[in-house]
């Protein structure tokens, strides 16, 4: 049990060190800041242009399609991880390779069918 | 380069899929129906491939023994591949007239390849990846018609209990991979004493039961099936329920009774009380419908219920008559659901915006409008019912013999009180059929639907009247089960 | 040190909390997450059972479970999105047209 507890300090430091943090910056950029009061000061900042607009705003419902899509061709990756472990020292490049192409040959068949069917497309 | 041939009918199915898929983004709507060609005979050569194997008797462990071929896999391979012939020649009508012909076609096959990989499947990894490519297909199949508020609600419920369950399924797997350490199904049977006794075991048993449960609709798992029957598109009810549901049942023959063979006490007992409250909740519940699809779907959460039967019972008779039952209510209940289709079909020709086209008022005087659909439904439903000289008839004698034989007779008596109850709804769809006034001429029925329909009738024929070799095979394929 | 126990009372609690969520949220996004932790709940019950028993099948079904889950999810979020089409929101609790 003290094995744990032990193994656990380094995170109790961080956790003490990040509670006092805030304190401490907002103390010294309360006493080192210059102040000063006017109209524009409450203003949104945007990039100095005159602000329009709602601040806040939501994601139309087709962008987590369109992240989705990104999702399926990211973990497809996952796969080619266990191929790359035993790719060396086994003698079975040639196959693997094979294998391989095989995948990826029906990943891009994937693609191509995303592609044409405008999944890519941003508001359709 | 002999484990690749034996896959050969998978990997048939999988170029069609893909052929299917990107020939589809290049046609024109109105050349699309080829698409619906090239499934079919994709799926016949495979039929074609899987016969030939099947009739070598081969035996054969392949990729590391995590698949196996062997009679069981093989039989319930032509299952799920004759349910898929049915479907794929109907929907070429079905679909026929969609811009989004080749998603349909696709998904169809890559679901049935997900079900074919389940039953040769000797490994619990292929077993659920097997099971989730069938299931995540069939999920988007029956929300095919994305305009539908009612397809989607279908789906959107199918789609949650069957993600809930996969994760119920997946963590009782989880825990008899952690406790005999092995994937491998011959392996967990090997150390499944491990399990015994151990409440990690009990929970694992729950677990997976819930989640083929699920599958087979089972009574407590049985929620979505009613809803999805009735909101998804016939033909591909006709797939859930010859196919997916099957499925289900291959699955629960290699985890529970292969693999986990050690706890029967246990999960004999938990099947007894799921088989009794199955079959009697869907009789009774099917008595009150109106919609003849509710209907059908009631009735196959029924037969769900017979089918289990074979777990209780446990002998080689047992199961062989389980599995003939899954063969013969595969070719009973797509046919029935084809037919509902071509009903649906002939009250959207005289009214384009009809809604609930499975109401039994549209069965009115059917045997007038639509002569050949009337007999092939009256012949289904009396073969749902177990009319003797159909395929019901003699899976349900199999089945319900062999459970006497075992000494179980009080659950002979409660199956066959059933099957009497379910007579009263099936005759309710005939006396609309035959003995009601209709106005509104005679319908032809559109070639691809009848051509489906009508194999379904030969088959459900070919098995009540000759039965031997069906039985063959099938209790060929009990044998693989108790080894 | 930690041992196997701890892992699988976290992942127990993790379902617990995946399936309670099921059970008591209407909204569609919500439910997929729930559905997201079940599973992964599972995937730590894989990963904790294949290194403490040194065998390597565990963290294989991990790796294929994972991407069976991205692909649930996108289906799912299809279906979810078509609905929005239709109708402007997911509670799920509004969709009830198919009953007995």
């Amino acid at each position: 049990m003290a094995g744990i507890i032990d193994s656990y300090i380094p995170v109790a430091i961080i956790l003490v060190v990040a509670i006092i943090m805030p304190f401490i910056t907002m103390f010294i950029v309360n006493v080192l800041s210059p102040r000063s009061s006017g109209e524009t000061k409450f203003d949104t900042y945007e990039s100095g242009s005159d602000p329009t607009g709602e601040a806040r705003i939501q994601f139309k419902v087709e962008y987590y399609l369109y992240a989705i899509s990104f999702v399926i061709f990211d973990v497809a990756v996952l796969f080619m991880f266990p191929w790359s472990v035993v790719f060396v020292g086994y003698d079975i490049a040639a196959l693997l390779t094979i294998e391989l192409l095989i995948f990826i040959t029906v990943l891009l068949f994937g693609f191509v069918y995303l592609w044409k069917k405008e999944g890519l497309q941003w508001e359709k | 380069m002999e484990d690749i041939l034996l896959l050969a009918p998978e990997i048939i199915l999988a170029v069609t899929a893909l052929v299917v898929l990107v020939a589809g983004l290049y046609l024109k709507t109105e050349h699309k129906v080829a698409l619906g060609f090239i499934s079919v005979a994709g799926i016949i050569m495979a039929i074609a491939l899987t016969m030939s194997i099947m009739l070598a008797k081969t035996s054969a462990s392949m990729f590391y023994d995590t698949m196996v071929i062997d009679p069981l896999s093989q039989v319930f391979k032509l299952v799920f591949l004759s349910v898929a012939l049915l479907v794929s020649i109907a929907s070429v009508k079905y679909v026929s007239e969609d811009r989004n012909t080749e998603e349909f076609f696709a998904l169809l096959l890559l679901a049935i390849i997900g079900m074919m990989v389940v039953s040769s499947s000797n490994d619990l990894i292929t077993l659920f990846l097997g099971f989730e490519l069938a299931g995540l297909a069939t999920y988007a199949l029956v929300g095919f018609e994305k305009k539908n508020i009612k397809v989607l609600e279908a789906s959107m419920k199918y789609f949650i209990i069957g993600a809930v369950s996969s994760a119920f399924l997946l963590f009782g797997m989880s825990y008899v991979y952690g406790m005999t350490g092995t994937t491998n199904i011959p392996g967990i049977a090997a150390n499944a004493h491990l399990l015994v006794d151990n409440p990690i075991g009990i929970v694992a048993i729950v677990m997976l039961i819930a989640g083929f449960g699920y599958k087979m609709s089972l009574v407590p798992f049985h929620m979505w099936a009613p809803d999805t029957y009735q909101g998804a598109p016939s033909v591909i009810s006709a797939l859930l329920a010859g196919a997916s549901k099957k499925m289900g049942f291959i699955a629960a023959f290699k985890v529970i009774i292969v693999a986990l063979i050690a706890l029967n006490a246990e999960w004999q007992t938990i099947f007894a009380v799921l088989a009794v409250i199955t079959m009697t909740l869907g009789n009774v519940v099917a008595l009150s419908q109106d919609s003849v699809k509710r209907m059908l779907a009631y009735s196959s959460v029924a037969q769900a219920g017979y089918i289990s039967m074979a777990f209780v019972v446990l002998t080689p008779t047992a199961l062989a008559g389980g599995i003939l039952y899954i063969l013969s209510h595969a070719f009973m209940k797509a046919g029935a659901f084809i037919a509902v289709a071509i009903v649906g079909f002939m009250i959207l020709v005289g009214n384009k915006d009809a809604r609930d086209t499975d109401h039994i008022d549209n069965f009115r005087g059917l045997s007038k409008r639509m002569p050949i659909t009337a007999f092939a439904l009256m012949v289904f439903l009396l073969a749902l019912a177990g009319i003797p000289a159909t395929a019901g008839f003699v899976s349900k004698f199999v089945l319900f013999s062999s459970t006497i034989e075992a000494g179980l007779v009080w659950l002979a008596v409660i199956a066959i009180l059933n099957s009497a109850i379910s007579l009263f709804y099936y005759a309710r769809v005939i006396k609309y059929m035959y003995f009601m006034p209709t106005e509104g001429g005679r319908i032809t029925e559109p070639a691809p639907y009848a051509i489906a329909m009508i194999l379904a009738l030969v088959a459900v024929l070919v098995i009540g009247i000759w039965p031997e070799p069906f039985i063959y095979w099938a209790s060929e394929a009990a044998n693989v089960l108790l080894i | 040190m930690i041992g196997l126990e701890h892992y699988l009372i976290l992942s127990a609690i993790i379902f617990s909390i995946g399936l309670y969520g099921l059970m008591t949220l209407n909204n569609g996004i919500r439910l997929m997450m729930c559905i997201e932790l079940m599973l992964n709940a599972a995937i730590i019950n894989l990963v904790a059972f294949s290194a403490y028993s040194h065998d390597i099948t565990g963290q294989v079904f991990a790796l294929f479970v994972i991407a069976l889950a991205a692909a649930e999810a996108a289906i799912g979020l299809a279906i979810m999105l078509a609905i929005y089409r239709i109708r402007d929101d997911i509670e799920l609790n509004e969709i009830n047209i198919l009953r007995w």
